[in-house]
């Protein structure tokens, strides 16, 4: 500001004292001394561009044209005339030539430090939004734009409005406020995907329909943003004031510019989040394959403590009664306990081989029939009784309960796994209710096992069913198994054509409940032929 | 933003340098124009007839089409323009009994004061204070620096003799200035022509056509001598005042600065003697 003031007191005094050099010296309209006028003139329009060239022109041309008035006045030569009146209009030329070069000039200059700093804020970081701001923000100074909107289409159902007007803060359009109207001059700018310009948004017909002038023109031109082939939003620059051709074309081709780095942003943007979310894919199996091994090394050390232990009791009854001979009575409790071992270790081997034959996909054959849930409950009760010391075991059937539609054998298999899970992990003994009742599901039979245990976190309940998955904490640490049963549960209701879910709560227990289809002659021909595989 | 929101209808839009039914204006004031001046020349026309007919017709005529662009052809045009019209006419008359009746022609801008406060679409041509002030004297200080120059280049260059006294027709030629000439020419030069090209092309095309019209209305003045410098002298000011006036009104927003720099030149102007 003060260097202008400067300037323009130094152009001042330079014309003062050239005019008062050429009136003083020469009173002729083609004294070589009015060639004096050129310097300030051009040094003008150099400094200022085409309004400091063209006021200082004039400046002269009002110093200079009395003199040439007079000349004509006095009916002098007409070659001086002629020169006077063509020194008047090389003046103006000059001037306004000049400063209009340098404008240009100063405008290419302008336009390329605008990209670069357009750039420079496209390719800082975070997330698109912020970048997106700093771009439009950085538009609106460079393009010295009243107000100017940014929308992008990426997602049809949620488009992009962003707006930076005077007071220089962003803002995000949403909901009604943005609605895009088929119909207007967007939305045929995105269909055409041509640069739209409306010298005067009060007055334009195509836009008002009652047109009535404002205090200045409101200029707005619209960009289509496009990236090869595809449109991928606009930007609307709206001025108060001049919008020259040069400047709308110098615009428009920033406007290319800008699509073209939105582009690259969203790009590099989605690029680092699948990268992110790939190293995050990695980390998660890199981990379960972590998990897995320590499950099978898990496995392979239980399955020996487990197989151990009945084969070390079998040992020793076996070999107690080999080595001395034994009363009848103590020798049929040695058998016993030998059989109960034997019994254990057929089940552990069986629970493994059912195991190992889903896995391997053979499948398991059920023999299926009508089974009444009262006494399979009341027979597995009996068979864990003498395990569940403490435990209290109710068994409830609703009466007239239709028989379930199962192979006895495998329900055998789910009840016993249950059961002794409840048994297991009720440290403290409590209530095992296990419960036979119609489900809401019409058709089915619900056959439910709950126990007052230690209970299941919520973080673990979405695995409990997955192979060799144990929950570890203080209150379990002392229970044996292999982490199969429920696994196996599961394929087992599965087969059936049942499902099983579970509800739990930390220190108040478990509850189990396995949904199974009822018994009836539809049931019976659409299970058809009667055994079915597990796969 | 209006872009977004509101129709668009690409085929919608104006051609030409007037607006639509600007013909009908053109017709009824150019007609009687054409006619008497063909009657001036024939010397069938008595001058206190021609004087105050030319008065009501050149001036009526120029802010018929300067009320046309906010108004329209319609009932509010007509009311606006009828009593101008009348205002013309008994100043015209009125002026014919002596230089100060011709202060008479005063009622006119009154009555366009009024006017903008019934019609606030009149205000749309400029009838409305600068937003910034300062622009008011920045307006006087052009019209005074392009009216003292050019009082100094002719009383020097073409011997044209400059006096104050007698005042009489100084204050005579002021109140047809002050009445009537500036503010139809500002009314429809500045407020109208260059506001609606200056909307409709840029600031450079509207004020240089504009000023163009506005240089040629004067040129046609029976008032200028005919001589070829005085012309060129005439054209010259007149351009730049008309530039000036157009800068004016477009950083201020209001026809008052330009009115003001004209009212300046031709105080000015008005001092030269024969």
């Amino acid at each position: 500001m003060r260097s202008s003031r400067a300037s323009f007191v130094v152009v001042a005094g330079l014309l003062a004292g050239v005019a008062l050099l050429f009136l003083m010296s020469a009173n002729e309209a083609h004294s070589p001394l009015r060639h004096l006028y050129f310097l300030p003139v051009l040094w003008a329009a150099i400094r200022f561009g085409l309004r400091g060239g063209s006021l200082v022109a004039l400046l002269a041309v009002l110093l200079y044209a009395p003199i040439v008035l007079l000349l004509m006045e006095r009916g002098g030569p007409a070659a001086e005339v002629g020169e006077g009146i063509a020194t008047i209009i090389l003046l103006l030329g000059v001037g306004s030539l000049t400063g209009r070069l340098r404008d240009r000039a100063k405008g290419e200059a302008l336009r390329h430090r605008g990209l670069a700093q357009l750039q420079r804020a496209m390719a800082g970081g975070g997330e698109l939004p912020e970048i997106l701001e700093r771009a439009v923000t950085v538009l609106r100074e460079n393009e010295r734009a009243h107000e100017i909107t940014l929308f992008l289409k990426f997602s049809e159902s949620d488009p992009m409005f962003l707006t930076v007007g005077p007071d220089r803060s962003p803002r995000w359009l949403s909901g009604a406020s943005c609605d895009l109207r088929q119909d207007s001059a967007a939305a045929w700018v995105l269909k055409t995907r041509t640069v739209l310009y409306i010298s005067d948004v009060f007055t334009d017909l195509r836009i008002q329909k009652e047109p009535s002038w404002g205090p200045f023109p409101r200029r707005l031109l619209l960009i289509p943003l496009m990236v090869a082939e595809e449109c991928i939003g606009l930007v609307a620059l709206e001025r108060h004031g001049e919008f020259g051709r040069a400047e709308r074309a110098s615009a428009q081709a920033t406007g290319m510019e800008i699509g073209i780095g939105i582009e690259h942003a969203r790009l590099t943007l989605r690029q680092r989040r699948f990268a992110e979310e790939l190293q995050a894919k990695v980390a998660a199996a890199t981990q379960n394959l972590r998990e897995l091994d320590q499950a099978k090394s898990d496995f392979v050390s239980m399955t020996s403590h487990e197989l151990r232990t009945p084969l070390t009791a079998i040992q020793g009854f076996s070999e107690l009664l080999l080595a001395r001979e034994a009363s009848v009575e103590r020798a049929r409790l040695f058998h016993q306990y030998i059989h109960q071992e034997a019994t254990r270790l057929g089940r552990i081997v069986s629970d493994l081989l059912d195991l190992s034959r889903i896995e391997l996909g053979r499948g398991v054959e059920l023999r299926r029939r009508a089974v009444d849930a009262l006494p399979l409950l009341e027979r597995n009760v009996s068979l864990v009784e003498r395990e569940a010391s403490g435990h209290r075991l109710v068994c409830h059937a609703e009466p007239q309960l239709p028989p379930v539609y199962a192979d006895p054998e495998k329900l055998d298999q789910i009840i016993q796994n249950l059961l002794s899970n409840a048994i297991k992990y009720s440290p403290a003994g409590g209530t095992i209710r296990l419960v036979a009742e119609t489900a809401v599901v019409p058709g089915r039979v619900d056959i439910s096992i709950s126990d007052e245990g230690v209970g299941i976190p919520p973080e673990s309940l979405s695995r409990i069913f997955e192979k060799y998955y144990r929950i570890r904490n203080t209150a379990t640490t002392r229970v044996r198994g292999l982490g199969l049963g429920l696994a196996l549960v599961k394929s087992l209701v599965e087969a059936h054509e049942g499902e099983i879910r579970v509800q739990s709560q930390v220190g108040k227990g478990s509850c189990f409940v396995v949904t199974l289809p009822q018994h009836s002659p539809e049931t019976t021909a659409a299970a058809a032929p009667e055994d079915r595989r597990l796969d | 933003m209006e872009v977004f929101t509101s129709t668009f209808n690409s085929a919608a839009g104006r051609s030409g340098l007037f607006p639509p039914e600007s013909s009908k204006v053109f017709l009824l004031f150019g007609s009687p124009a054409v006619i008497g001046a063909c009657l001036w020349k024939l010397g069938w026309l008595p001058v206190p007839l021609a004087q105050v007919g030319g008065l009501v017709v050149l001036h009526g005529g120029l802010l018929a089409l300067a009320l046309f662009y906010p108004l329209g052809w319609s009932r509010q045009w007509a009311r606006a323009v009828l009593p101008a019209l009348a205002s013309l006419l008994a100043g015209g008359v009125l002026s014919l009994l002596g230089p100060w009746w011709g202060w008479s022609l005063i009622t006119l801008p009154v009555w366009l004061g009024f006017l903008s406060t019934r019609e606030p679409a009149i205000r749309t041509l400029g009838l409305r204070l600068p937003h910034e002030r300062w622009m008011l004297p920045a307006g006087a200080a052009i019209g005074g620096l392009l009216g003292v120059h050019l009082l100094v280049a002719a009383s020097r260059a073409l011997g044209y003799r400059v006096a104050l006294f007698p005042l009489g027709p100084v204050l005579a030629n002021l109140s047809y200035d002050l009445g009537v000439n500036l503010v139809t020419a500002e009314l429809l030069f500045r407020g109208a022509l260059f506001g609606d090209w200056w909307r409709r092309y840029g600031f450079w095309p509207a004020a240089v056509l504009s000023t163009s019209f506005s240089v040629l209305r004067y040129l046609i003045d029976p008032r200028l001598p005919g001589q070829l410098d005085a012309l060129a002298g005439a054209s010259f000011y007149l351009f730049l005042l008309g530039i000036a006036g157009c800068m004016l009104v477009r950083l201020s927003g209001s026809l008052f600065p330009s009115a003001l720099a004209s009212l300046f030149f031709f105080a000015a102007y008005r001092l030269f003697r024969q």
